[in-house]
């Protein structure tokens, strides 16, 4: 059986067990039973799924990953351009906290060692920018995107791309390489884009749109592997290009954003088993507190900021988290890789467990009819 | 009154507009290619589903433009990105794609089952027993003759002795009256028609469909002693062949209402569901040596008439289908191995003049002995020459049960199959435009 039947088999046992789990007193945390299923699967838990195989999901991957970029990209309306800058902070709070407090633990934890290399704490990073899409600015719906959402991911995916440029170009090659290796993605996004762009305005129906999409999408995800430059950034400015130059109105009319963005849960879902699949137990103490101790400092800093907004929490964006790890560990081959993912996974079975237990948020503030067009 | 001129400016400007991204996205392509070749691998799979689907959807829009279908513009796209023409996907990414192949069978599988109305059957019960029993022979053995009679011109099958042509003969006869549930519906659909034309078309070809797929299994199993040189023909053989349809239609009415079940109760998620049934459960069916098109056609038919659930099944299939579609139709054309349709296509031509032929015979027969109205009687056989993904997709699995000329006999399908696409949908929605729907409306209380 090729990968793709295996990773849909899967899927199924994880659906019919949280629909099996629904009536139950338990309390539910899906990202986190989809994480299990993964593990328990995979080579480091039962061992149904060898290591091989899972290396074999590395284009799903890295397709799942692209896809999520361009929606993010998709996802950004002007009109919340602002309101998402001004987020942008508590994002990059959230990054660099998870880079200090690892970087930190690990030089402490194995002095020898000199401490994690830059990629893997831009990794870190990555991750810990989208544990802050827990917060809202209280005028966003609690079930919908919200600017500090499109905050989180805008950080997690410039850091995590920034990572793959750091962990590829050689040091001697200078910044005029890392400077290409940014600009011409951006470049190949925004040909891309133009090109969707035209095909927009020339009337697609929305199922065609779809498709045209995830094709272009395609496309832009194996461009960017043919020249060597990071997928994420071509994927996240084709979506900003689409969503900006293809609405003059910014998408009032949600044409272009539902059938798009709609299919989410369809690539975040079995990303996030792919991940389960990939996590590896801590096979040496220096990271298994290394790990706890990025993922209780985050939880801290989510808990400090939440004191003054009674309320207005929501579901943390662990898929994407999730998402980003298992592509980083991916990347960065071994330790360093493992230790992002299992960051990443910690914190997202800590809060969601915990926000499974608390129930449905309340919402305070009246809905802003600008953020509720913009629905997960 | 919105006037002519800025009507066809806009169409223009629509066109002009899918013109240059098609161009771009093939500019970029280029671009990319020039400076640093695609890598072999998951990059090459990927821009090659990318550009059969942005390439694909653009040529079919430009291509409809012209009043030509869309699946013409899909499996044009196919065969010039295929490893016979450009290369762009090469045959290594094109083998992979072949995955996609059992997801679409079994989404035409479901919605052409889910078209079936039971008490539709009923009412016509008559007029379709009749076209069963005219095109079952007349429409069987004429283009079977034609393949006959053309064999020893035929590169891959002039070194074939005599028995061997018969039966391949047979199979051709077989997939001749294999039509598109598909392309019928979407023609339909477009024009709008809800005459009798319309309605004996539409219940025709679901039904026949189920016919088809019974007679493919049946005409392989009786044929493959002659095909292939292991192959012995037994009762013990037929009895299989029972075992797998009877076995086929269980699992499908299983399917078909748990399927139901999850449609009336939770309801969410049914692309995703449709999706996982697609590619796990087909793998399943056909590893337990059961036909995947019928298992899935039953469920379709189960679901529309005994849980009452049809049409969110459809909306859900046509969702899904959007997407997998036009990778299976473009796969499709980048199998056509080009300089073997250099070779085949005057064969090709004669073949569809056959069947052609052979349609217009059976269904005129039918039609009389049954004493269907007079426009049903005349026009009927329109609707019943497009042929598309049903056919491909029997062509697929005789490809695979027969690897030794199986190759060259898909590409003769393809080859006839992209004809009779092209003329048969042109044909019908000239019918449903210029008769169909005036006798829908000099009779708007027409019985259903």
């Amino acid at each position: 059986m090729s990968v793709l039947p295996l990773l849909l088999g899967l899927l199924v046992l994880a659906y019919v067990g949280s629909a099996l789990g629904e009536g139950s007193a338990a309390p539910r945390a899906p990202v986190a039973g989809y994480l299990g299923l993964g593990f328990l699967a995979g080579p480091h838990g039962l061992g149904f799924i060898d290591a091989l195989t899972v290396e074999a999901f590395d284009p799903i991957a890295r397709a799942g990953l692209g896809w999520l970029a361009f929606t993010h990209g998709v996802a950004a309306p002007a009109r919340q351009a602002s309101r998402t800058w001004h987020q942008l902070p508590i994002s990059l709070a959230f990054a660099a906290t998870a880079a200090v407090v690892g970087a930190a633990v690990s030089r402490l934890t194995v002095p020898s060692s000199g401490g994690l290399q830059p990629a893997a704490l831009l990794g870190l990073a990555a991750v810990g920018a989208l544990a802050s899409s827990r917060f809202t600015d209280g005028h966003a719906p609690p079930t919908r995107f919200s600017p500090v959402r499109l905050g989180g991911g805008l950080v997690g995916f410039a850091l995590l791309d920034l990572m793959f440029v750091v962990h590829v170009v050689p040091a001697d090659d200078g910044p005029l390489a890392l400077a290409a290796r940014v600009a011409v993605p951006a470049a190949l996004g925004l040909a891309l884009g133009v090109t969707i762009v035209a095909a927009r305005r020339a009337g697609l129906e929305p199922i065609e749109l779809r498709a045209m999409c995830i094709g272009t999408t395609a496309i832009a995800i194996a461009t960017s592997m043919a020249l060597g430059v990071p997928a994420i950034t071509t994927a996240f400015v084709l979506g900003l290009t689409l969503r900006h130059l293809a609405e003059p109105d910014h998408g009032r009319d949600r044409a272009t954003y539902d059938p798009i963005v709609g299919g989410r849960a369809a690539v975040v879902l079995p990303m996030v088993v792919l991940a389960g699949l990939a996590l590896p137990l801590p096979d040496s103490r220096p990271d298994l507190v290394l790990t706890g101790v990025v993922v209780l400092a985050l939880v801290a800093f989510d808990r400090l900021l939440r004191r003054g907004q009674p309320g207005r929490w929501r579901p943390p964006q662990s898929e994407a988290a999730l998402s980003l790890g298992f592509a980083a560990a991916l990347q960065l081959e071994g330790e360093m890789g493992q230790v992002v993912l299992l960051v990443a996974a910690g914190f997202a079975v800590v809060t969601d467990v915990s926000f499974e237990r608390r129930g449905p948020p309340v919402v305070v503030a009246p809905v802003d009819p600008v953020a509720a067009e913009a629905p997960l | 009154v919105t006037p002519a001129i800025p009507e066809t400016s806009s169409a223009r400007r629509a066109t002009l507009l899918q013109v240059g991204a098609l161009l771009g996205a093939c500019l970029v392509y280029a671009s990319v290619g020039h400076i640093a070749p695609i890598p072999e691998g998951p990059a090459m799979l990927l821009v090659s589903v990318g550009l059969m689907l942005v390439a694909g959807l653009l040529a079919s829009r430009i291509l409809g433009t012209l009043g030509l279908p869309h699946l013409t513009g899909y499996l044009l796209v196919g065969a010039i990105m295929g490893p016979h023409a450009t290369g762009v996907a090469n045959e290594h990414a094109v083998e992979q794609l072949a995955s996609v192949n059992g997801m679409a069978l079994a989404l035409i599988a479901l919605a052409g089952g889910a078209e079936l109305r039971i008490d539709d059957v009923r009412a016509r019960l008559r007029s379709l027993a009749a076209s069963t029993l005219t095109h079952g022979t007349i429409g069987v053995v004429l283009p079977a003759a034609v393949f006959l009679a053309i064999t020893p011109f035929v590169p891959f099958t002039r070194d074939l002795a005599w028995p061997a042509r018969f039966a391949l003969a047979a199979l051709w006869g077989v997939l001749a009256i294999s039509r598109s549930p598909a392309a019928t519906l979407a023609v339909i659909k477009q024009s709008g028609a809800r005459g009798p034309i319309s309605r004996f078309v539409l219940t025709f070809v679901m039904s026949s469909d189920v016919t088809v797929v019974i007679a493919v299994a049946l005409t392989m199993t009786v044929a493959r002693p002659w095909l292939t040189p292991e192959g012995t023909f037994s009762v013990a053989a037929m009895m299989e062949v029972g075992r797998e349809l009877v076995g086929s239609v269980s699992i499908g009415t299983t399917l078909g209402l748990l399927l139901g079940i999850y449609l009336r109760t939770v309801g969410r998620h049914v692309g995703i569901v449709l999706f996982v049934l697609g590619f796990v459960a087909a793998d399943i069916i056909r590893f337990l040596h059961f036909d995947p098109v019928l298992t899935f056609l039953t469920a379709g038919l189960v679901i529309t008439n005994l849980m009452e659930r049809g049409h969110e099944l459809i909306d859900a299939v046509d969702a899904t289908g959007g997407v997998v579609y036009v990778v299976f139709f473009a796969t499709a054309g980048a199998h056509l191995d080009l300089p073997l349709v250099g070779q085949l296509w005057p064969a090709a031509l004669l073949l569809c003049a056959g069947r052609l032929l052979a349609t217009w015979l059976g269904h005129a027969a039918g039609a009389s002995l049954a004493r269907d109205p007079i426009p049903v009687r005349r026009w009927g056989w329109t609707g019943l020459v497009s042929q598309a993904g049903l056919t491909l997709g029997l062509a697929v699995l005789i490809a695979r049960a027969f690897p030794s000329f199986g190759p060259a006999f898909q590409s003769l399908v393809v080859v006839t199959v992209a004809v009779n696409e092209v003329i048969g949908p042109v044909l019908f929605k000239l019918t449903l435009d210029r008769v169909d729907k005036r006798i829908a409306g000099e009779q708007p209380a027409a019985s259903p």
